[in-house]
């Protein structure tokens, strides 16, 4: 594939897609047309037609393209996969009995329908909630926000996800956040920026339109459209307010307040009283009109988040897609400009007219992904989709995130069960069951596990995310000594996790194959187990320290560090 | 396809790892496994190491290297007169005093960020802060332009801090934060109940189990964690961790440099550059000094004068001065007008830099302030002489070490260089 002319290859692809997918949108209008109660699905109406185009696309492109692409990935991989991504951590034990590899899992549903039924599962648990809120909270504010904004912006967020809020509607609340913590915690987004407006301004385009205009503060963007005078157009929307905080200790919040906005007279007033005489212009030039009781950041919520605006619905799935597939339609994920055109534009547009016409529904476009051959393919690959990065014919090793690890390590010293498990009332100690005492004990340590992971993984990242998206697990010393010393990976810590599998499991074979379940996600295979019967001959038995050396040696493999 | 920036395969890959979280090949260890860059660039520059003592919170220059005895604006404390015109410090300098002549004093940097987070930004890597952008900062620059990556330490240690990512430079260039110099280092030994034996035992099966990883999904991502545990590895064992630490270091240095936090961090860095890591940062906080600045000051002085002044003895005596760039600097000064708390608030206009060491021209001082401070004409015109912004500091930086400063960098897919284009060079400043 590689030896064709581009050109042409492009040409092809284009036409390719084009073909397919007008055949798609005609069906898909047609259908609209007719004016019986009960039409077949539109646009919006049913992702498994969105699941069904990328696979039907992009199997042709592979055999136009002379690509064979990997093979569908085994259960035991799709399952680890999925709970990566869906809930960011492995799945436990019992979670993988239950989904039951290879075979019927216990609702009776098998191959395509077992995993879709899987999707549906992971995304109606808590944990999913709360592992996107972490997620999005470290991609809109990043790891060195503030710690207050970083609450209340992820408790917006851990909510909005529960209930599977539109995301139009979760980006209007962030862009227009009005009232105080903590009864709205959606002021946590604005708050971080410490009233620096053209950081809002510059993030808030970047994040949820994928334009980056903030290089334009200072000078017009050296290789796209955008001025200077764009950028101040969009900074102006935010220069009628101001983020505040009232009050101390327990008793402190924070707030968004408004200068009343009555006409555009006396918006471009007060904007050219602060010194700055830009008028407040949509990105694309349109410039901003008076509407009867909205201020100016309603407005700009209202454009960003309207079905006309492209941008903002290309950019969702965009990032959706690099979040799930590795590698989105644009690259870097967040970077649209007439330079770094879309790999595939029609697809895109495509996908983002189906994603806005579902209401904007976020676990729509995560049910197609996920369930399309696109998501479920191999790593492995072969000769003609090795140098693949560009057509979705095979998976790519993904580095798992700092909150993933983090999650991951929980789950390995039991923090996550006995997480779950765990309810007490808000009493005072005197007043609880035996139970609750117990339970509370437990928490205390958790919630200091918890922090002691946190504040190692703060010190092992350092942050940026905005940059590195996706956390940067790959080559700070620090962290590998983290994974090694850290003394939660000494016995002590491990002896509770390693003991409770000694007692339960009674063979060598089992231990190792309930090691390997809690640690990795998945069974042993032969070959592990013949490198292990080898590996503790050699250290002279199986005794509690070789399965605390088992798992601390897989805690510091590649595998457990990555999605794949 | 034309673009103004053409990516080609590695480039794109390195793009999409960065962007997308794709470990599609290595882009860990860039420079030791791609290759190219493996072997250490030859400079024209005969700076081989470079210490950044930050003062955090903004150091009061009325306070420090430019008073203003006797005036308004002044702090009520006698100053030194020294042999080189212009450098006269308050009198809690006494130590340094004495080293004017090896000392370049900068009265005139100058910049608009006034607050505390943007302007530490700004001044540790010469550019202002920009949300979609991480520029790296002096030691990340310092580390990938000189650095060996087979190192046995780390090519940039910070002593005290908060870690400061090399950005677009990689990981590989972040600095090496040690939050208690002196301390034990955290995760640097072996976990309790673990030694040497029962970790390699660990890591030999880590080895094993990755065979079938490796053959499965591509050998270049457990190759560069491998590259990353062999390196921590290499660090937990090498002789050289003891430079870390100042059990060995002889009674009478020790008490050349005197006492306290800001003291040790001294005697590490010089250890460390000794033993051959090209760039460390030592911090001392407390600077912000909104009351009680006369007190505050003449305390943070008493920690200060002596170590910097026994670290310049010291460096000269090893023969290592000449080749050790030592920057003196924090992130704005203070107002000329005092609050009625004995304070003063934050004042980016003009604020003090004092370099010495390999390259500088010393003996001299760069630029001058106005009698009171204010440094403003009857039309508010800015009467500062001879200004440095941050950038011309960088840009000078760059090119007494001879930095890439044409390379064009990438982040994301954008160019970035590592010098803002626009900055001057100080001539004067180096020889």
């Amino acid at each position: 594939m590689m030896k064709r002319s581009p050109i042409l290859a492009i040409l092809a692809v284009l036409a390719l897609v084009c073909g397919i997918l007008s055949q798609y949108t005609v069906e898909a209008q047609d259908h609209k047309k007719s004016d019986t109660e009960a039409a077949p699905p539109a646009l919006g109406q049913d992702w498994g037609k969105m699941r069904d185009g990328l696979n039907d696309l992009f199997g042709q492109l592979h055999k136009d393209a002379g690509i064979k692409p990997s093979k569908i990935c085994d259960d035991d991989t799709f399952l680890r996969r999925a709970y990566l991504d869906l809930v960011g951590r492995p799945p436990l034990p019992e979670e993988i009995e239950d989904f039951n590899p290879g075979k019927k899992d216990s609702q009776g549903n098998k191959g395509q329908a077992k995993r879709e039924a899987l999707i549906d599962t992971l995304l109606a648990k808590p944990d999913h909630a709360e592992h996107f809120a972490d997620w999005w909270t470290v991609t809109m504010i990043g790891r060195d926000a503030d710690g207050n904004s970083r609450k209340y912006l992820r408790q917006y967020l851990q909510g909005a996800f529960a209930e599977n809020k539109p995301w139009s509607q979760m980006v209007y609340d962030l862009v227009a956040a009005e009232g105080r913590t903590p009864e709205n915690p959606e002021v946590g987004y604005l708050m971080s920026f410490q009233n620096r407006k053209p950081d809002m301004a510059g993030i808030t385009s970047k994040v949820f339109l994928g334009k980056q205009i903030q290089c334009a503060q200072c000078h017009d963007h050296p290789y796209e459209d955008v001025t200077t005078d764009d950028f101040e157009g969009m900074e102006a929307f935010f220069r009628m307010f101001n983020t505040g905080a009232r009050g101390d200790g327990a008793n402190r919040y924070w707030f968004t307040k408004d200068l009343p906005t009555h006409n555009k007279h006396e918006v471009s007033n007060r904007i050219r009283m602060q010194g700055k005489y830009m008028f407040p212009t949509y990105l694309g030039r349109e410039t901003w009109e008076f509407e009867e009781g909205k201020n100016l950041r309603q407005s700009l919520a209202t454009w960003m988040t309207s079905p006309d605006n492209a941008w903002f619905r290309n950019m969702t799935v965009n990032r959706y897609m690099a979040y799930f597939l590795g590698m989105g339609f644009v690259t870097p994920v967040d970077d649209f400009n007439a330079m770094n055109e879309p790999s595939f534009p029609v697809v895109l547009e495509m996908m983002g007219k189906d994603f806005a016409a579902s209401g904007y529904d976020t676990n729509y476009l995560i049910r197609a992904i996920c369930t399309s051959e696109l998501y479920q393919r191999e790593v492995d690959t072969n000769r003609t989709n090795r140098d693949d990065y560009k057509y979705y014919s095979r998976s790519y090793v993904k580095r798992l995130t700092p909150e993933q690890i983090q999650r991951s390590i929980m789950h390995v010293v039991g923090v996550q069960r006995l997480n779950e498990q765990t309810f007490i009332r808000d009493v005072p100690e005197s007043k609880m069951t035996d139970d609750e005492k117990k339970a509370k004990k437990i928490n205390d340590q958790v919630n200091g596990w918890k922090s002691h992971i946190a504040g190692s993984m703060r010190t092992a990242y350092g942050a940026d995310p905005q940059f590195y998206e996706f956390g940067d697990f790959d080559g700070s010393i620090i962290q590998a000594l983290m994974m090694m010393n850290a003394d939660l990976m000494g016995p002590a810590n491990l002896k509770n996790t390693v003991r409770d599998i000694l007692e339960r499991k009674k063979t060598s074979g089992d231990r190792i194959h309930e090691i390997f379940m809690t640690v990795l996600g998945r069974r042993p295979s032969k070959m592990d187990l013949a490198i292990l019967t080898g590996t503790f001959a050699k250290w002279g038995g199986d005794d509690e320290s070789a399965y605390t050396d088992l798992m601390v040696a897989l805690m510091n493999t590649t595998e457990f560090i990555t999605n794949h | 396809m034309s673009k103004p920036f053409s990516l080609n395969r590695r480039d794109f890959l390195r793009a999409s790892a960065t962007a997308g979280g794709v470990i599609a090949t290595s882009t860990f260890f860039s420079h030791n496994i791609l290759g190219e860059e493996s072997t250490v660039r030859k400079r024209n520059s005969k700076i081989n190491h470079v210490i950044l003592l930050f003062m955090e919170g903004g150091p009061s220059q009325l306070e420090t290297f430019d008073p203003k005895p006797g005036k308004e604006t002044g702090a009520p404390f006698k100053v030194i007169e020294t042999d080189v015109p212009g450098f006269t410090p308050v009198e809690h300098f006494s130590e340094i005093a004495k080293r004017a002549g090896d000392l370049c004093l900068i009265k005139s940097m100058s910049s608009r960020e006034g607050n505390h987070s943007r302007a530490s930004y700004l001044l540790r890597t010469g550019y202002i802060p920009n949300p979609t952008l991480k520029h790296p900062s002096l030691g990340s620059i310092v580390a990938q332009q000189f650095g060996d990556p087979s190192f046995d330490l780390p090519n940039f240690v910070k002593l005290r801090g908060s870690p400061f990512p090399a950005g677009y430079l990689g990981v590989e260039n972040n600095p090496f934060v040690i939050s208690r110099p002196g301390a034990k280092i955290e995760n640097l030994d072996y976990a309790k109940g673990v030694d040497k034996e029962r970790m390699d035992r660990r890591m030999r099966l880590v080895k094993e189990m990755e065979k079938d990883f490796a053959k499965e999904h591509g050998d270049e991502a457990v190759e560069a964690h491998k590259a990353m545990y062999e390196k921590a590895r290499k660090l937990m064992d090498s002789p050289l961790r003891k430079k870390f630490y100042l059990d060995d270091e002889p009674d009478e240095i020790r008490k050349e440099y005197g006492t306290g936090q800001f003291a040790d961090s001294c005697i590490i860095a010089r250890r460390l550059i000794e033993a051959g890591v090209p760039a460390v940062e030592v911090t001392l906080g407390g600077w912000d000094t909104h009351d009680d600045g006369f007190n505050r000051c003449k305390n943070l002085i008493g920690q200060l004068d002596k170590p910097w002044a026994a670290l310049i003895n010291d460096l000269k005596r090893r023969g290592l001065y000449d080749s050790t760039l030592v920057v003196w600097m924090g992130e704005f000064g203070r107002t000329p007008k005092l609050t009625n708390t004995e304070g003063r608030g934050h004042w980016p206009g003009n604020f003090c830099a004092v370099l010495g060491g390999g390259g500088v021209k010393t003996g001299q001082v760069i630029g001058e302030t106005d009698e009171l401070g204010y440094n403003r004409d009857s039309k508010n015109q800015s009467t500062l002489k001879d200004p440095v912004s941050p950038a011309d500091l960088y840009k000078t930086f760059g090119t007494m070490m001879d930095w890439e400063m044409n390379k064009e960098f990438e982040a994301g897919n954008r160019p970035v260089w590592l010098v803002d284009k626009e900055a001057k060079t100080v001539d004067k400043l180096y020889k």
